[in-house]
C-alpha cells in the first residue's frame, strides 16, 4: 500500500472512523527531464525573488492575491487553513444518494480508504457492509490540500473508495455548443441502424483489453535510441481532408452493418477495412484480445 | 462560441464524424501566486543547468528520458510526435458498453464534443443512437502527447467526452481482511446503521453544495487587506471511537423522528447539510 496522502476520520453520524486516504490511480505516462542540449546536463528549477535576483526557500515564498488596485494580499498556509469552515481532519458523511444519480462530470479524482488502525476496522466494515446492502453511496465534504471538498465515498465489496468531485458551477454549460449547430435530424432509419451497429459492436466493459499503446511505442523508441540507433520518424500520414460534403451516412451505416455481421457470421477476424468512399475506418482493432464477438443475440 | 481544443474525426464503425472537442469543466479556486514573504517580490522560476549553475535559455533546452542513473536518452520533439501517429487525430470507437459498468475510478477528465464542419448529420446521429441504446461509446485517441482511453455518452443535446485512466493504472483496492482480522460488526450494529443511511437518505441534487471554502478564503483576503490579522487555530483533537453502537443509536436518535426524508427540508437535515464542525461529536 502507497503512503497515505491523507489521515483523518470518516464521521458518520456521531460514529468516527479513523482512515487514510490513498491515490486509487498511478499516472504511468513516461517521464520526461528537462536537460541542457550541449552536454545533456539535467536542468534544475530554482525560485528566485524577482527583486533581490537570489534563489528563495520554501520556507519564505508565501501565497499572493492581487487585488483589483494591483496591490498583493500575502498569506500563509496557516492563515490559509483557519479560513477552512470545518475540520481539516475529518470527513463528513451529511447525505445518502444512488449512484447512478451522480453523473460522471462531477468525477474528479479517486482515491482508496483504508481503516487506520486496528479498531476502526469494526466500524469501516460495518459502514462499507451497510452502504454496499443499500446501494447507496455517501456524499461529504473533506478539506484536502487546503481546500475543502465534496466527495462521494462507495463501497467496493468490503472495502471504501473516495472520489472528489467537481462543483456544479465548475462544469460548463454546452448551451453555447448547441446554439451553434445546425439543425438536422437524423431520419428514424438511420437512428435504427445506428442503435443496431451500437448493439452489434457492444460488450461488458473490461478495462483491462485497452492497452496504452502509445506509451509502449514511446518506450520503444527509447530503447533504440538508448542502442545508438536512429529514430526515423514515420512518414506523417496524410492529413485528411475536411469532408466538403455531408457524407452519405445510410450508406456508411448499412455497409457497417454488412461488415460486422458478415464477420459475425465468418467469425474471422481479419482487418475489416473499408475500401469503400474511402472511410478507411477499422473496426474492433487493437483490443488485443482476438475476436471479442460483440453480442449478435441483442439486435433488433 | 468557446474556443475548441482539438479537431478531429469521431470513427464509429464506417462513419466518420468530424468533431470538435470542447472544455467542459472551469475550475474555479482562487488561484494564488508564490512571493517572497520579506519584501512581497514576485518569485520567478529560472531554469538553472545544474553543471555550469547558470540560467539556461528556453531554446537550448532539450527533452530526456532518465534510463539509468544519471543517464538520459534525449528524444527530439518530432521523435515524440512519431509516436502519435494517426490517432492523433482520429477517435477510433471500439466497443459500446453501459455506463453503470464504469467504475468512477477510471474517470479523468470530462470535455464536451460539438460537430466538426459538415459532421452535424453524423453528430446528430450518434448522439441519438447513442441516447436511445442507452451505451457509452470506448475509444482512443492521442491528445497532449499521450494516449487517451475515453468514453463518449449523449449528456442533454451534446456528446460528453471522457478520458479515463488505463486499467494498469489503477490501484486495486484493499480489503481490511488482507491484513487485520479486526472484528465483524454485529447483527445490531448492522441495523442501526442501516436506520441511519436511510435517515439520511435524499437525491443528488449538485447545485445545492456550494464551495463555502471559495467564499472563506476570498473573505479571508479581504480581511488581510483591510489589516486584520489572522488567528491561527488550534491542532485539533482527535475524538475517541468509543462505544460503536452506542454513537450509531445516538445518532439514529438526533435524526430520528422526522420520518424518512428526501426532502431535504427538516430542520435537521440542513443542519446536517451545512454542518461547519458545530454539532456535537461523540466523544465517549
Amino acid at each position: 500500500m502507497p503512503r497515505p496522502i491523507w489521515s483523518g476520520s470518516l464521521s458518520f453520524g456521531l460514529v468516527n472512523v479513523p482512515v487514510s486516504l490513498h491515490s486509487a490511480v498511478r499516472d504511468k505516462s513516461i517521464r520526461f527531464s528537462l536537460l541542457h542540449e550541449p552536454d545533456h546536463s539535467p536542468i534544475q528549477t530554482r525560485r528566485v525573488c524577482s527583486e533581490e535576483s537570489e534563489e528563495v526557500p520554501f520556507s519564505e515564498i508565501v501565497k499572493g492575491y492581487e487585488l483589483e488596485d494591483g496591490s498583493w494580499v500575502l498569506l500563509t498556509d496557516e492563515e490559509l487553513e483557519a479560513a477552512a469552515p470545518r475540520k481539516s481532519k475529518t470527513i463528513d458523511i451529511e447525505r445518502f444518494v444512488e449512484e447512478a444519480e451522480v453523473d460522471p462530470v462531477y468525477y474528479e479524482r479517486s482515491y482508496l480508504l483504508t481503516p487506520r488502525e486496528e479498531s476502526a476496522t469494526r466500524a469501516y466494515r460495518l459502514l462499507s457492509e451497510t452502504m454496499g446492502d443499500a446501494r447507496k453511496v455517501a456524499l461529504g465534504r473533506v478539506v484536502l490540500r487546503a481546500r475543502e471538498r465534496l466527495v462521494v465515498i462507495r463501497s467496493q465489496g468490503d472495502s471504501l473508495a473516495l472520489s472528489t468531485m467537481r462543483f456544479h458551477d465548475e462544469v460548463r454549460s454546452a448551451d453555447e455548443i448547441v446554439a451553434e449547430m445546425q439543425a438536422s435530424k437524423p431520419s428514424r432509419k438511420e437512428v435504427e441502424r445506428a442503435v443496431a451497429v451500437i448493439e452489434e459492436l457492444s460488450v461488458p466493459f473490461e478495462p483491462q483489453q485497452y492497452h496504452d499503446e502509445h506509451r509502449a511505442h514511446l518506450q520503444r523508441v527509447i530503447e533504440s535510441k538508448q542502442k545508438g540507433k536512429r529514430i526515423v520518424a514515420e512518414p506523417e500520414p496524410p492529413v485528411e481532408q475536411p469532408p466538403t460534403v455531408a457524407p452519405d451516412l445510410m450508406g456508411a451505416l448499412e455497409e457497417s452493418l454488412a461488415k460486422i455481421r458478415g464477420e459475425g457470421a465468418s467469425s474471422k477476424k481479419s482487418a475489416s477495412r473499408s475500401a469503400k468512399k474511402g472511410s478507411g475506418a477499422q473496426m474492433q482493432k487493437s483490443s488485443g484480445s482476438g475476436a471479442r464477438k460483440p453480442a449478435a443475440s441483442r439486435r433488433s | 462560441m468557446p474556443h475548441s481544443l482539438w479537431n478531429g474525426t469521431v470513427a464509429f464503425a464506417t462513419v466518420r464524424v468530424p468533431v470538435k472537442l470542447y472544455a467542459a469543466t472551469e475550475s474555479k479556486t482562487v488561484r494564488f501566486r508564490e512571493r517572497h514573504v520579506s519584501d512581497g517580490a514576485a518569485i520567478e522560476h529560472r531554469r538553472v543547468c545544474i553543471e555550469e549553475d547558470k540560467e539556461v535559455p528556453y531554446k537550448e533546452l532539450v527533452k530526456g528520458v532518465e534510463t539509468s542513473a544519471g543517464r538520459y536518452v534525449v528524444l527530439t520533439k518530432e521523435e515524440i510526435a512519431a509516436a502519435d501517429g494517426p490517432a492523433a487525430r482520429t477517435i477510433e470507437v471500439e466497443h459500446f458498453v453501459r455506463r453503470e459498468e464504469i467504475d468512477p475510478v477510471y474517470y479523468a477528465h470530462v470535455y464536451y464534443l460539438g460537430p466538426g464542419a459538415h459532421g452535424e448529420d453524423g453528430y446528430r446521429l450518434l448522439h441519438g443512437a447513442m441516447k436511445r441504446s442507452d451505451r457509452v461509446g470506448i475509444g482512443r485517441f492521442v491528445f497532449h502527447n499521450k494516449a487517451q482511453l475515453v468514453a463518449m455518452r449523449a449528456l442533454g443535446e451534446v456528446i460528453a467526452l471522457h478520458t479515463m485512466h488505463f486499467a494498469d493504472e489503477i490501484v486495486p483496492p484493499h480489503s481490511p481482511d488482507d491484513e487485520d482480522g479486526g472484528q465483524q460488526p454485529s447483527k445490531r450494529e448492522t441495523q442501526v446503521a442501516g436506520t441511519l443511511v436511510e435517515q439520511l437518505e435524499s437525491r443528488f441534487q449538485p447545485h445545492r453544495y456550494k464551495d463555502t471554502y471559495r467564499d472563506a478564503v476570498l473573505d479571508l483576503i479581504a480581511r488581510k487587506a483591510s489589516g486584520e490579522t489572522i488567528e491561527i487555530p488550534q491542532e485539533e483533537q482527535e475524538t475517541d471511537e468509543g462505544d460503536l453502537l452506542a454513537a450509531l443509536e445516538e445518532s439514529v436518535r438526533m435524526h430520528g423522528g422526522k420520518g424518512k426524508s428526501g426532502t431535504g427540508k427538516t430542520a435537521r437535515k440542513r443542519t446536517a447539510a451545512s454542518s461547519n464542525g458545530s454539532k456535537s461529536r461523540s466523544a465517549r
